[in-house]
């Protein structure tokens, strides 16, 4: 046995326990019913996290199979007779980019944070046994499930439709949904027209949406409800600041979709007519209702990993996080601001004049509260004692590329650039920076934050930070040059083009099999971290509370009902360089009624 | 579950193991509700929103529409509901006050109130059903039309000769709604003077070309009977001919009007509707300004309206019955209506020959004098009509299913004036069923 098999940890004040069966959440129960049928948060929260990455990798494939595709797809390459080019493939290319863009969207980003790490950290940071309700929170998870099985339909049966399809297709054919081309965004007269695909998929986002909706009043009541002694609003950790704006988003604007999809459902099965411009009905409308939702959804993706990061920053600055409030509030008004800017997707869309400029104008307005964040983390890191550990990095990460993607979304927000770069590789390339770039850099830094906590163990530092480089380096390869392609005029969603984008794509394509490099490395890392050293309470220095139970929580998570103080106070944990972790001192501790805090 | 059970229990046996004290967890179940309600408020909120939308749009085709719902039925649901959701109410105080059997009968109370409610929506949509009015592709409305304009369901009853009218390229749509500008006009009593209306209605359709033709004709003064010629020719092309020759049939001058608006209204009750005659304010009996220009005779130009007859008065409005017979009804009503929103001053600032501004008027125009392509637009109605009452009815059954599940807590006694907060989020559900009720019910059938 080794020494990092020893099961052995140390608790909070650095002193030494002994694992026991059942004394963490992990092993608390045992046997498949146990985590089926679990109603604590932590495990639920694990189980969101297979699925989730499950679907992340699916949603990768697809991205993959586009990029390789669009390494081939010049026009000289495309003759009469070619592979690629045919109908068949060009086809295939819209499938898996709508595939691409429906899994990434309703099974990956919106669920990511929230629901995984929301999940897991959510109660432990209010100091909380649990979430306001736990059977909510259990069905909120099979409605994920359900959700994404209908999804998933749509996968089987457009390989069903492959392998079967064609001249002779055998009759049955007709009732399995084809592959959905219609692009995630399901836009009205062609998602009328389109099989019956979109019905499944629409129903599949529906239900994902309950999932979204369930997870969001969960949150907000338990923030409202369950604050733990000594913390009120404004000593709460910023990250709960961010789920807590983000469940607003999805209490307000999920049901609007709902009813969309319900609708467009409804128009594809029954031909209702509400969205169909020939039967008197407004394919606008959807749009507004399509973007009523799914652009407060982008802040759904956003807002926590704007928390995350608000975490990290201070925490590995070992410093006081600068303007906490001006935080705070900016989530807040991210969120508000979220409801007011949707029509700058439909710029072209034939609105009128004046309400476009209103909205460019008002979108505009949502760069204030995403630049006092950037800036309040550079405060918090200046003079700084910063630690450059692979959650810092990325984060630091994050702060590069969502600078990016923010002010990229300048000209499109302004109306005389956006008429030209509109469904060019330009937008493509700024929302990739603001979803792809911030939203999984900062989730991915979540994790890595998170994972001693959450299993116990550590993660090997070294292969952490190189797969972050070639992460780093593999994303800004991918996705900086389509700016650049964008600009010159080459359109989205297209399976060719023509021979002068050849070198964008061919650079394009090569980023994005380094960014798959470093994203297999990450979890070889956090699979191999099984056999990992066994974590410390505190490894980070963190204050926030749930750095105040032991790693892995047990199932209960606090042996006392803790006491909320400042949590971005870090003077009373004290680097420990046996345990390379951070210890307190009894008698700083204000939640242990064996002994009288000192101050 | 089973690994919650195994905590200590710090309090009362409904106390759950992450709440401190009994007021903690109810006041959490309740602002959980609350915030369900919401989303509640905003899923409603966009089918209210489309149906705005196209109210607004169509407003004389939604107010026609709504004369196929049954307003008694929807009135009694509206009285069941409403009284279901005191009997919940009174509810709530019976199980805070520990009425058990109170309770549970106006548990059941409540039940039977959502039954009834099921059981008349029942009777409701089968009698839709039975008119053919279905949601989606079956209803007897639905614009038969592909892709390519051409009839594509063949399951629908197609009246004969229509399937011509079918076709219409943007030149018929363009006549169409020029020719229901001018039946506005007439409608509402004035005989327009065909130069300036066909200059108008040229215009709102965006029929540049020919109003280039005609300002060339204009400048060539003293070729009237090539003028004249040229009207009338414009006018047989968008179909004025026929909105005149209606206007001859009805009496289009609102010259005498014998009944006040009051006398109107009383009137819609009859059932062949011919006695509506609304009366314009003052200032239209006036007449249109260039009837006393001694330049252009109308009647001569036009060669069509006799002077007896545009000064005959009363808009003897006699639609054609379509459909239910008792249509006729909301049509006086709809004519009546059209007074009550058309008589206003637009036409304060005249024009210089004298026609109305009649742009800005609001008047209901009453289906049957809609082209087409307007009328096609009734389907509309139904499907927001099956949609909205439909998620509602299911949002009844879900209501319905909760209540039975308090009812069985309450019967097996598990309600105190300690711990009753599932009646409490129960009734709130079911207040909001109700509420969504009381907004769908007048939007959809007390139409004005």
């Amino acid at each position: 046995m080794t020494v990092a098999d020893r099961p052995i940890t140390t608790d909070i004040y650095g002193e030494e326990i002994e694992l026991k069966p059942g004394d963490n959440y992990i092993n608390h129960s045992k046997g498949i019913l146990s985590w089926a049928l679990t109603l604590d948060h932590k495990r639920i929260g694990l189980m969101y996290m297979v699925v989730v990455l499950l679907s992340f990798f699916l949603g990768g494939v697809f991205a993959i199979a586009l990029r390789t595709q669009l390494l081939f797809g010049a026009a000289s390459n495309i003759t009469d007779d070619s592979v690629v080019g045919s109908a068949t493939w060009n086809n295939l290319y819209n499938q898996a980019f709508t595939l691409h863009g429906a899994i990434m969207v309703f099974m990956f980003i919106i669920p990511a944070i929230p629901a995984i790490l929301g999940n897991m950290v959510l109660p432990l940071q209010l100091g909380a046994k649990d979430v306001a309700f736990p059977r909510l929170n259990l069905m909120s998870f099979y409605c994920w499930m359900g959700g994404g099985a209908l999804l998933g339909c749509l996968l089987v049966g457009a390989i069903i439709h492959l392998a079967f399809g064609g001249e002779n297709a055998p009759a049955f054919l007709s009732y399995i949904p084809n592959g959905l081309d219609t692009g995630w965004t399901f836009y009205t007269p062609y998602s009328i027209q389109a099989n019956n695909s979109v019905i499944f998929a629409t129903m599949g986002a529906f239900v994902l949406g309950f999932s979204s909706i369930l997870t969001g009043l969960n949150f907000i009541a338990t923030i409202h409800m369950l604050k733990p002694k000594g913390m009120g609003w404004f000593n709460m950790p910023l990250f709960l600041w961010a789920l807590y704006a983000t469940a607003v988003i999805q209490i307000l604007a999920t049901p609007v979709l709902a009813i969309t999809l319900l609708l467009l459902a409804a128009e594809n099965a029954l031909g209702i007519g509400i969205f169909d411009p020939k039967l008197g009905g407004d394919p606008v409308l959807f749009q507004h209702f399509f973007w009523f939702y799914s652009h407060p959804a982008v802040y759904i993706m956003i807002l926590p990993a704007l928390g995350v990061v608000s975490e990290i920053i201070s925490v590995f600055s070992r410093k006081h996080i600068f303007g906490y409030k001006f935080i705070a509030y900016s989530s807040l008004a991210i969120a508000l601001f979220g409801f007011i800017v949707w029509g700058h997707h439909m710029f072209t869309s034939g609105q009128s004049p004046m309400i476009n400029a209103l909205f460019s104008l008002l979108t505009m307005s949502v760069a204030i509260p995403s630049a006092i964040k950037v800036f309040n983390w550079l405060a918090t890191m200046w003079k700084g004692k910063i630690r450059l550990d692979t959650p810092m990095l990325y984060a630091m990460g994050f702060i590069w590329l969502f600078t990016i993607g923010g002010l990229t979304g300048l000209p499109l927000a302004a109306l005389s650039t956006d008429i030209y770069m509109h469904d060019t590789y330009f937008v493509v390339a700024h929302f990739h920076y603001v979803m792809v770039g911030s939203t999984l850099f900062a989730f991915l830094g979540g994790m890595y934050y998170w994972f001693p906590k959450m299993f116990g163990r550590m993660y090997n530092e070294r292969t952490g930070k190189i797969a972050w480089a070639i992460t780093f380096i593999g994303f800004n390869v991918t996705f900086f040059i389509q700016f650049i392609a964008g600009t010159q005029g080459m359109p989205r969603r297209y399976a060719t083009y023509l021979d002068q984008y050849t070198v964008y794509h061919h650079i394009s394509t090569l980023g994005s099999y380094i960014l798959t490099v470093g994203l297999v490395m990450i979890l070889v890392n956090w699979i191999m971290a099984k056999k990992g050293k066994r974590a410390p309470a505190n490894p980070w220095g963190g204050n926030q509370l749930e750095w105040h139970t032991n790693s892995p929580p047990p199932h209960e998570n606090f042996k006392y009902d803790p006491v909320g103080t400042d949590p971005y106070e870090y003077r009373d944990w004290k680097y420990d360089e046996k345990i390379d972790g951070y210890v307190l001192d009894p008698d700083h501790d204000p939640s242990n009624p064996e002994h009288k805090p000192a101050h | 579950m089973s690994d919650h059970d195994t905590h200590d229990h710090h309090g009362p046996e409904y106390l759950a193991h992450h709440f401190d004290t009994p007021e903690q967890q109810f006041e959490s179940g309740k602002l959980g509700m609350w915030l369900f309600l919401v989303t509640e408020v905003m899923m409603f909120g966009g089918l209210f929103c489309a149906y705005a939308l196209y109210r607004a749009n169509h407003p004389d085709i939604f107010a026609y529409a709504h004369g196929f719902l049954d307003w008694k039925m929807g009135g009694i649901n509206t009285a069941i509901l409403l009284a279901s959701s005191f009997t919940m109410a009174l509810g709530v105080r019976a199980a805070q006050l520990g009425q058990k059997g109170f309770l549970i009968l106006l548990l059941v109370l409540t039940l039977a109130g959502g039954f009834g409610f099921l059981v008349i929506k029942y009777f409701e949509y089968t009698s839709k059903f039975a008119e053919n009015i279905w949601p989606g592709t079956s209803n007897l409305y639905y614009p038969i039309t592909d892709a390519n304009g051409k009839p594509a369901n063949t399951n629908k009853i197609i009246i004969e000769g229509e399937e011509e009218q079918l076709t219409i390229t943007r030149e018929a749509q363009l006549n169409e709604i020029a020719v229901v500008e001018l039946k506005k006009l007439m409608h509402h009593g004035y005989t327009p003077h065909p130069v300036q209306a066909t200059y108008d209605l040229y215009k709102k359709r965006g029929a540049f070309e020919e109003l280039a033709e005609y300002d060339a004709y204009k400048r060539k003064k003293g070729k009237e009977s090539h003028y004249q010629e040229h009207i009338m020719h414009m006018f047989a092309d968008a179909g004025i001919a026929d909105a005149i020759a209606w206007a001859e049939a009805n009496g289009g001058h609102g010259g005498d009007h014998d009944k006040d608006k009051g006398h109107a209204k009383d009137d819609h009750d009859h059932k062949d509707g011919d006695h509506a005659e609304p009366k314009p304010k003052e200032n239209h009996n006036d007449g249109p300004a260039y009837a006393a220009d001694p330049a252009i005779d109308t009647a001569t130009l036009v060669g069509l309206i006799p002077v007896s007859s545009t000064s005959a008065g009363a808009s003897n409005i006699k639609p054609p019955a379509a459909g239910a017979t008792g249509l006729v009804d909301s049509q006086a009503h709809a004519v009546a209506l059209a007074d009550d929103h058309g008589g206003h001053d637009a036409h304060a600032n005249a024009p210089p020959l004298g026609m109305p501004d009649f742009s800005h008027a609001k008047y209901y125009i009453p289906y049957e004098f809609q082209p087409k392509s307007v009328q096609d637009r009734i389907h509309l109605f139904f499907q927001i009509y099956f949609m909205a009452t439909g998620l509602h009815a299911l949002h009844v059954i879900i209501g319905m299913g909760c209540i039975t599940w308090v009812l069985g807590k309450a019967m097996a006694g598990a309600f105190s004036p300690e711990y009753n907060v599932p009646v409490d989020i129960v009734g709130l559900y079911w207040h909001i069923v109700d509420l969504i009720w009381i907004f769908l019910f007048p939007l959809l059938y007390l139409i004005h």
